[in-house]
């Protein structure tokens, strides 16, 4: 496995024990968080909000085998509420605008655009792949399903996405 | 057909990795977060308040009463203790600049101090960002009313340096009495700090 190293459980200092599991991970999950929200600052508002409920669970999460994939759950969790809500609050702005405004068709360099059309669990397969650096046995453990799905996920995810980029955004 | 290394250059790209310092910012404001969630609401502080005041009005009034009845109060004044550690609290400075070890090594000063003296004479620091100057310890000398000081471990060992700690109005001054650490001796020696009352100056 390729984190939780400096994360294990410290009776004595917890606190301290949660700042180094804090900057261990806080890179990779803004980075996610950054890919699912498409917008840095967005993004670090959700990362603070994961981090903070791993901080009111502490006790219980450094239990865990993997409080790092705990997090990244949560974390994904909330962007794609707030990403879902953003997406809510936009069409209701323009459902009776006369101008009817679309959304742009992003170009075939938004990498991150472009990851926004593939389905949710491709989306996050290919973010916890390219952007996490996770490998399919951790990225299976963040979605919760076996590592034979989270290798399709990421397959299906990487191919159209590489159709995206190669100029096949219809 | 795009390749693995295509995809992470893009990636790359389009999300730059943060900084050390962003990490250690990010904390800082996550550790003023989770307080201020906690604390509790204005509505109830600004009845804590009143309630407060209204407490000290009916004792003021109650010690007037006793008073105008011929009694002699007369208030005492506390002798202060030889060793009493005025100084305790929590403290902070923001530093900045840099110092070049005897070895040559240059160490980059700026951080955020935090120390906490407590009045049984002992102390910690906190110093972000860790990775550079982690965290030390203070223990109070009640012989000579000094405190000796082992922080940036990574420069200095375990060797402690002592230090005079004295308030000049609201501010904590340190100022070096024997410290061989040279790195140590430059950010503390003549070093100012604040009376840390809200977690928000941390990140200010």
């Amino acid at each position: 496995m390729r984190r939780t190293g400096g994360a294990q459980p410290n009776a004595a200092t917890p606190v301290d024990t949660y700042d180094e599991f804090f900057l261990a991970e806080f890179a990779g999950v803004l980075r996610l968080c950054h890919g699912l929200l498409g917008d840095r600052a967005r993004a670090e508002e959700v990362t603070q909000e994961a981090f903070i409920r791993v901080y009111t669970n502490w006790a219980r999460i450094a239990g865990y085998d993997r409080p790092d994939a705990w997090v990244r759950r949560v974390a994904i969790r909330l962007a794609l509420r707030v990403r879902d809500r953003d997406r809510r609050r936009w069409a209701l702005e323009h459902a009776f605008s006369r101008d009817r405004a679309e959304p742009e068709v992003p170009s075939a360099t938004d990498v991150l655009a472009l990851t926004d059309r593939l389905p949710r669990n491709q989306r996050v397969a290919v973010l916890l792949r390219y952007v996490d650096d996770l490998s399919i046995p951790d990225i299976a453990t963040v979605l919760g399903c076996s590592e034979g799905t989270a290798r399709v996920h990421l397959h299906r995810g990487r191919q159209r996405l590489a159709e995206l980029l190669e100029g096949g955004t219809a | 057909m795009t390749d693995d290394d295509q995809l992470h250059q893009l990636f790359d790209r389009a999300i730059p990795p943060p900084g050390d310092a962003d990490g250690e910012q990010a904390l800082t404001r996550l550790h003023y977060e989770t307080r201020r969630r906690e604390q509790p609401s204005h509505t109830s502080r600004h009845w804590l308040a009143v309630a407060a005041t209204a407490t000290a009005v009916a004792a003021v009034i109650a010690l007037s009463v006793v008073a105008s009845r011929g009694g002699t109060h007369r208030p005492s004044s506390p002798t202060p203790r030889p060793d009493t550690i005025s100084t305790a609290g929590t403290w902070f400075r923001h530093s900045a600049g840099t110092v070049i070890t005897p070895a040559g090594t240059t160490i980059n000063l700026a951080a955020v101090w935090v120390v906490r003296l407590h009045t049984d004479g002992s102390g910690s620091f906190d110093v972000r960002p860790r990775t550079s100057f982690g965290t030390g310890m203070l223990q109070y000398d009640r012989a000579s009313r000094q405190w000796d000081v082992t922080l940036m471990g990574k420069y200095c060992g375990t060797t402690a340096g002592r230090y005079s700690i004295s308030r000049s109005g609201a501010a904590l001054i340190f100022t070096a009495v024997r410290d061989e650490c040279q790195p140590r001796r430059n950010a503390l020696d003549g070093a100012v700090f604040a009376q840390l009352t809200d977690l928000a100056q941390l990140t200010g």
